[in-house]
């Protein structure tokens, strides 16, 4: 199998993955916000997932990332440790700032 | 702290354990060669558009667009990683505002003209202003994000055409005192390593840099190194704690401007417990001591302090003179001054002096933006030189950028009001040299250097400066105190124009609005934090009728009747500008430590770090072995002060001095500004990007919890910050990504709102040997709204 194959099969398994485990999060925020929660769009491709739900501590994500605790996502890179150089997380409630036409 | 520190440790030992295994740990690794993929798209490699790392992209073209940008896994910089910014890079040209017509101030509102209306105009006030008053009214603010050939255009334009030294770029607010105080140590600019220095070291120091946002590559290889290499140490010295003090063994917190006290007690200890290297100190050092009472470019009842003109007066003293001006900043002396334990002290210092351990020193806009800019980065040279942990992998002094041409447009071409591509416009022969490489009669270019960044600004608001072109950055919400002088902006007679891909605090004042290509809109160079000199093509055509910067200074030149120099046989150049310009710019470098490699090879290579010699690059420079101008049997050579000092460089003896203003009754309380992760600089690009805008919408406030207890502040409640040019309001933070030491409280300038801009609040107080402004440090008051 070649390398992009591989990598294509990754992203996939990573895509999967995270929307398989999307729902349960976006329960925890449910619960946290009267409003309930709003669906955050999916990344532009090859770019990193977004963080669907709070952090209070942004130092503590391998505390569940790491091994799939609190049925979180497991990195798939336990050795990238600044995990929101990445990962950053969407407030739907903004307004847009400008549209963008990408 | 604690905290943070366990987990990194944990995170360390997770990804120790899958190393071993085996396990591939690169799922992001998805970018592809450049030419077509299956998908119809095709792939080109640029620098990213944002900071001074340099990170490799691929872009991904289909139907004229861009489609996708992915790291480039053939850049030696990033491996294929990207920040959040880079990640969304394809989207920064496609805010639905794109400027794409000239605009002209017309009965008060701003109308749409042709490119010739617009250009005539300007070629026309600003012949009326040389004219009339001379080539010191007229003016350019320039950028560290201009590519290499406008850059150079733009120094040709002005200084071999107008005559005018009025040309100063806005890095001057980033790196100006890291390049005076590179100058004055080594003779020539820039870090002496490279990147590579990142897999070397064995010990990090942070100067008030927080990589993590700033840097975050970078920040990604430092971590890398730490976790692989168990004894690796970080310390990280700053006035808060960051998302870089995460990975920190050891936290000093000092209070703002004490770093001048810290460093030289660290000096002090090194000489004291025998950490010198005397053989490398009697070989390659040379000692200087300038003035010691510094003005602090304040205008104080509409008169300079002097710091505008001021000019540093030197003198040579030996080694034993240094060790009696540093034996008063004991650890416990500087321990007063910066509240950090003596114990402290003398553990870093320590650190920093083991001979076994190579030590990288580390900064940013912590260090370059401080009254006394040029002092501390002196001051941790000088650690540097005592120890001889300096031009090696893993050992040296290494400031970084925050622009992606910093160091290629705006310090190597020399985009400065007292510069030229090689030398300054002061010296007889640096001039010579320029006019005869210009084809310009000798007394061309003029020799008094022209207005600096603030003080352009204030020259424009007095009325000296009549016409002002800001080019490739956003002076009017970036400079220091801007209230004074958006207000002056506004005054009548005076005339700027504005070049932008979109609108900004900028082109609101503008008389006339030039809308320009952007990024890989048009062919460009950039030049890194490691001297690495980096090439793009032209991916896609820029919206409507924009232009890029190339093209509008040279065709105002023409029309000003400077036309004939940029007047090139094409054909010699494959019918391009750039090519014509960089092979004329190659010619300033050449010999002089400064080579670069011809046009056509940096379209093939992912950079070059130069000196590039005999087509090989330079990773260390004044090291035997790595840098071929210094010769065999000399072991290092700073053959910058070849003619000063024989090639040594310089320890300067640098006091501490306090901060122009300070906390007091009435503003209790330190602001320091800076950045986040998501936004960069005044946030024209990323706030229009909806994903970075939507993870960090508006500038807020960071607050120590203690200091926000005091006054009944909750995180999320609206607060009034005022100083004394002007006040914001936002929202709280508190044990956010920034905790803030005590008594001082942190916001980002990147939000253009005008009820939340960082710089309603600066003072505009410099440096008067960088004359860069000090955008870290005034006096606050909060309260909540």
């Amino acid at each position: 199998m070649s390398k992009r194959s591989i990598n294509i099969l990754l992203a996939v398994f990573i895509l999967v993955l995270s929307v398989s485990v999307y729902g349960c999060i976006t329960i925890r925020k449910q619960a946290a916000t009267a409003g309930g929660a709003i669906l955050i769009p999916g990344t532009l491709e090859g770019a990193p997932p977004f963080i669907p739900h709070d952090v209070e501590d942004e130092q503590a994500c391998p505390d569940c990332h790491r091994l799939g605790e609190n049925e979180a996502v497991i990195t798939p890179h336990p050795d990238r440790v600044n995990c929101v150089q990445c990962h950053i997380t969407q407030d739907m409630s903004v307004k847009p700032f400008v549209e963008n036409t990408f | 702290m604690q905290l943070s520190r366990r987990k990194f440790l944990k995170a360390a030992a997770a990804a120790a354990a899958l190393s071993a295994a085996g396990v591939s740990t690169d799922i992001l690794g998805l970018a592809g060669d450049a030419g077509a993929d299956p998908g119809g798209i095709r792939w080109t490699k640029a620098p990213c558009r944002f900071c001074g790392t340099g990170c490799g992209v691929m872009i991904g073209v289909k139907n004229g667009r861009i489609v996708a940008t992915r790291g480039d896994p053939q850049s030696p910089v990033n491996r294929g990683l990207n920040c959040i910014k880079g990640y969304f890079l394809a989207k920064i040209q496609y805010g639905k505002d794109r400027l794409t017509m000239p605009l002209i101030r017309k009965n008060g509102g701003m109308a749409e003209a042709s490119w010739d209306e617009a250009l005539d105009l300007i070629a026309s006030r600003y012949s009326e202003a040389l004219d009339r008053y001379g080539p010191e009214s007229v003016a350019m603010f320039g950028s560290g994000q201009w590519t290499i050939w406008e850059g150079y255009a733009a120094s040709k334009f002005v200084k071999g055409g107008m005559r005018s030294n009025n040309l100063d770029p806005n890095a001057r607010f980033c790196m100006a005192s890291a390049v005076a105080a590179f100058m004055r140590t080594f003779g020539k600019d820039e870090p002496m390593g490279c990147y590579d220095d990142f897999e070397y070291a064995d010990t990090f120091f942070t100067w008030g840099a927080n990589m993590a946002e700033m840097h975050p590559i970078l920040y990604s290889r430092l971590t890398d190194r730490k976790m692989k290499f168990i004894h690796v140490r970080h310390v990280d010295l700053g006035t808060q704690v960051t998302r870089t003090s995460s990975s920190a063994d050891i936290m000093i917190l000092f209070k703002p401007q004490t770093d001048l006290a810290v460093a030289n007690a660290m000096a002090n200890v090194l000489i004291s417990e025998g950490y010198v290297n005397e053989e490398f100190v009697s070989r390659h050092v040379a000692f200087k001591k300038g003035l010691q009472d510094l003005p602090y470019g304040l205008e104080i009842n509409g008169k300079n302090d002097g710091g505008a003109g001021f000019r540093d007066k030197a003198g040579t003293v030996d080694f034993e003179e240094y060790k009696r001006f540093v034996s008063k900043y004991t650890p416990e002396y500087a321990s007063r001054l910066s509240g950090v334990p003596a114990g402290k002290i003398v553990e870093i210092a320590r650190l920093f002096g083991d001979p076994a351990r190579k030590t990288l020193s580390l900064w940013t806009m912590g260090m370059n933006q401080h009254t006394r800019g040029v002092w501390i980065n002196h001051l941790v040279y000088n650690l540097h030189l005592l120890t001889g942990k300096i031009s090696g992998p893993g050992n040296g002094p290494f400031s970084l950028t925050g622009q992606p041409s910093a160091c290629g447009t705006a310090r190597e071409v020399g985009t400065f009001a007292h510069r030229l591509p090689r030398g300054v416009v002061m010296n007889p022969a640096h001039r010579a040299f320029a006019e005869k490489i210009w084809k310009l009669p000798p007394g061309t270019i003029n020799p008094k250097p022209g207005y600096h960044s603030v003080e352009m600004a204030r020259a424009f608001d007095r009325g000296d400066i009549k016409c002002l072109w800001v080019m490739c950055n956003n002076y009017f919400q970036a400079l220091p105190n801007v209230l004074r002088y958006r207000a002056g902006a506004k005054k009548e007679g005076r005339f700027l124009v504005v070049s932008d891909p979109y609108p900004t605090r900028s082109t609101e004042l503008a008389d006339v609005v030039l809308p320009t290509a952007m990024w890989v809109e048009k062919a460009g160079a950039y030049g890194n934090a490691e001297r690495r000199t980096q090439f793009w093509e032209k991916a896609v055509d820029p919206p409507g009728e924009s232009k890029s910067d190339l093209w509008q200074i040279i065709e105002v030149a023409k029309r000003m009747g400077y036309g004939r120099l940029f007047e090139y046989n094409l054909a010699e150049y494959d019918g391009k500008m750039e090519k014509a310009l960089f092979e004329e710019y190659r010619k300033f470098g050449k010999g002089a430590g400064k080579d670069l490699a011809p046009f056509d090879v940096y379209s093939k290579v992912r950079g070059l770090r130069w000196p590039v010699v005999d087509g090989k690059e330079t990773l260390w420079r004044y090291r035997e072995g790595y840098d071929p101008y210094v010769k065999k049997g000399q072991g290092f050579y700073f053959y910058g002060n070849k003619k000063k000092t024989g090639g040594r460089a310089n320890i300067w003896l640098c006091p501490y001095a306090p901060p122009p203003e300070q906390p007091d009754k009435e503003y209790p309380l330190w602001l320091c500004t800076g950045r986040v992760l998501e936004h960069w600089h005044s946030g024209t690009m990323t706030q229009r990007v909806p994903e970075l805008h939507r993870a960090v919408p508006e500038a807020f406030l960071s607050m120590n919890a203690d200091d926000a207890a005091g006054l009944g502040i909750k995180t999320g409640d609206r607060v009034r910050v005022r100083t004394r040019r002007g006040e914001v309001t936002l929202r709280a933070v508190i044990d956010g990504r920034n905790k803030p030491q005590k008594g001082l409280v942190f916001m980002p300038w990147f939000d253009e709102e005008t009820t939340r801009m960082a710089n309603n609040l600066t003072l505009d107080a410099y440096d008067p040997i960088s004359k860069q402004a000090d955008f870290k440090k005034c006096a606050c008051r909060v309260e909540k709204v």
